[in-house]
């Protein structure tokens, strides 16, 4: 998720009464485990983009389920070296 | 009695509804909002020691695993089905079951917590499909901001809206919602549902109404007060007018009376044999113990200790337990843990392998009403209040642990052994939960 500004180990803030739309940046479900996307609706397709250009966007259909646990609003990231 | 009294008062949308709103398998519920892969699995909570089922997932409740159960009377299922056990995470449940309320809280005028995964509510509306459209949005939020699901029970009295809840939970129609909102509803409700599952009547019960014919909570409206007197007391009186939807006995909000007693016990990961282990184990009862009564603003009479051998055991068994009373009623920690640690020394035997203890706080009463001393001076008095009040704001910054009688010892064999705990997801910043970030 680097191109959207969160590294690992990064502490996100996740607001789960927010429905999720088309750009958020959401917690999904893919088989059972949570994983950071963003969230886009094109072309009349779902997808799950992980804002890195080494992976793949993953189309969300009824093949390939996931479950939107909830839409990320901040994300912190560690500054202070060996913290 | 003049049976058809209760007929002719009809539900009326004049009526203020009130609603239970119940967690289903609350504690599963909690384990499965962090971990997906259990959405799929029979799951059972273990109390703690892992020694019984307290939180069953419907899969495992098809199987057969009673609730309370100890785990080796299914250990057998267990392996079968590869039923998922966990210890309880209190830490977790104790958290989001705040959640819950908070969120009811902001939607209704009155929430009463009625347990750590219940909580009654009234509504604002006196119309009862109103007040089913703000119980559907109420049980959609808690689902959408913690995933936990609930059934609502609406009803005009409190144990009506336990009925509804009952039926809200076992019928998949109900879609977690059943209302009680008219005098059919009432009836049919009522009719549907067996004796043993109302409120308040208990298997000994059960069983005496079921010998006379009594089957379901209509049958039971209908028997004549007298009969209900003479046989149930007042409090079977009291449970067939709420029935009956006549009146309201358990108001919302006004049950909370002082607590009359307060019991810490704990059982042990290890069988403790030696005296100075269960005075530790004492001690750190009656820290605890001592904690909740400055909170509460009460003092105790007298305390009561208990040990016991395990139960369960092929080996010699032993249980005693016995009751001091103090000089002057007190909230001073050590006067607990010294009270306590004389009744152990009167019941302790040697050569048992104890695994349980406990201590209860008895005669209490709010600290401004009791009586003053005889044996303190009033500098001994504000002596120790200080010493207290030091006490509970060091214990309040830095956690238990951060200061504590050393009579509650330092190792911590004694304390329960918790194999299977999740993190504490919502509690602790370094057990958040974790996500791929790829």
């Amino acid at each position: 998720m680097r191109d959207a500004g969160i590294y690992p180990d990064d502490i996100l803030i996740v607001d789960r009464s927010l429905s999720a739309t088309s750009g958020n940046i959401v917690i999904a479900i893919i088989n059972d485990e949570f994983t950071v996307k963003r969230l886009v609706f094109h072309k009349q397709k779902w997808f799950l983009k992980p804002e890195n250009a080494s992976f793949p966007a993953i189309e969300i259909n009824g093949d390939n389920p996931a479950q939107i646990w909830g839409v990320v609003t901040f994300a912190i990231h560690n500054v202070y070296p060996n913290a | 009695m003049d049976s058809n009294l209760y007929q002719k008062q009809q539900i009326t949308p004049t009526i203020p509804f009130i609603g239970l709103v119940d967690c289903d398998n609350f504690f599963v519920s909690c384990e499965r909002v962090f971990q997906p892969k259990l959405k799929r699995v029979p799951l059972v909570i273990l109390s703690s020691n892992d020694g019984c089922a307290v939180s069953r997932s419907n899969e495992a409740k098809k199987l057969g695993i009673r609730m309370g159960a100890p785990l080796h009377e299914f250990q057998e299922i267990v392996r079968e089905h590869e039923v998922v056990t966990l210890s309880s995470n209190f830490s977790l449940y104790g958290d989001l079951s705040n959640r819950v309320m908070r969120l009811l809280q902001r939607e209704y005028p009155s929430v009463d917590r009625y347990s750590v995964d219940e909580a009654f509510i009234r509504f604002s509306h006196r119309n009862p499909l109103k007040a089913k459209n703000s119980a559907i949005k109420t049980l959609n939020t808690i689902q959408q901001c913690l995933g936990i699901p609930i059934s609502i029970g609406i009803a005009t009295t409190k144990v009506l809206t336990k009925i509804a809840c009952y039926q809200a939970k076992n019928n998949s129609h109900y879609n977690g919602i059943c209302l009680i909102g008219t005098e059919p509803d009432r009836l049919h409700t009522l009719q549907k549902t067996p004796i043993s599952k109302v409120w308040g009547i208990g298997r000994r019960y059960s069983e005496f109404l079921t010998s006379r014919g009594i089957h379901t909570a209509l049958d039971f409206t209908e028997i004549p007060q007298s009969w209900v007197k003479r046989h149930m007391s007042i409090l079977g009186l009291r449970l067939q007018m709420e029935l009956q939807g006549l009146s309201n006995c358990f108001h919302l909000g006004e049950e909370h009376e002082a607590q009359k007693s307060l019991l810490r016990s704990r059982s042990f990961g290890q069988p403790v044999t030696d005296k100075a282990s269960l005075a530790e184990s004492l001690a750190a009862h009656a820290t605890s113990a001592g904690d909740r009564l400055r909170r509460e603003g009460l003092v105790a009479s007298g305390i009561g200790v208990f040990i016991r051998t395990s139960p369960y055991a092929y080996k010699p068994q032993y249980s005693n337990s016995l009751v001091l009373s103090f000089d002057d009623p007190t909230d001073y920690t050590p006067d607990l843990i010294h009270k306590a640690t004389e009744a152990l020394t009167i019941i302790y035997k040697p050569n048992y392998e104890y695994k349980k203890t406990g201590i209860f706080l008895t005669g209490l009463m709010p600290k401004e009403t009791a009586t003053l001393s005889l044996f303190k001076t009033p500098q001994e008095y504000a002596r120790q209040a200080n010493l207290m009040k030091i006490f509970d704001t060091l214990r309040q910054r830095w956690g238990k642990e951060g200061c504590f009688f050393a009579a509650r010892g330092v190792s911590t064999s004694w304390h329960p052994k918790t194999s299977t705990k999740t993190p504490r997801y919502t509690t602790n910043w370094k057990e958040l939960p974790r996500a791929v970030c790829q």
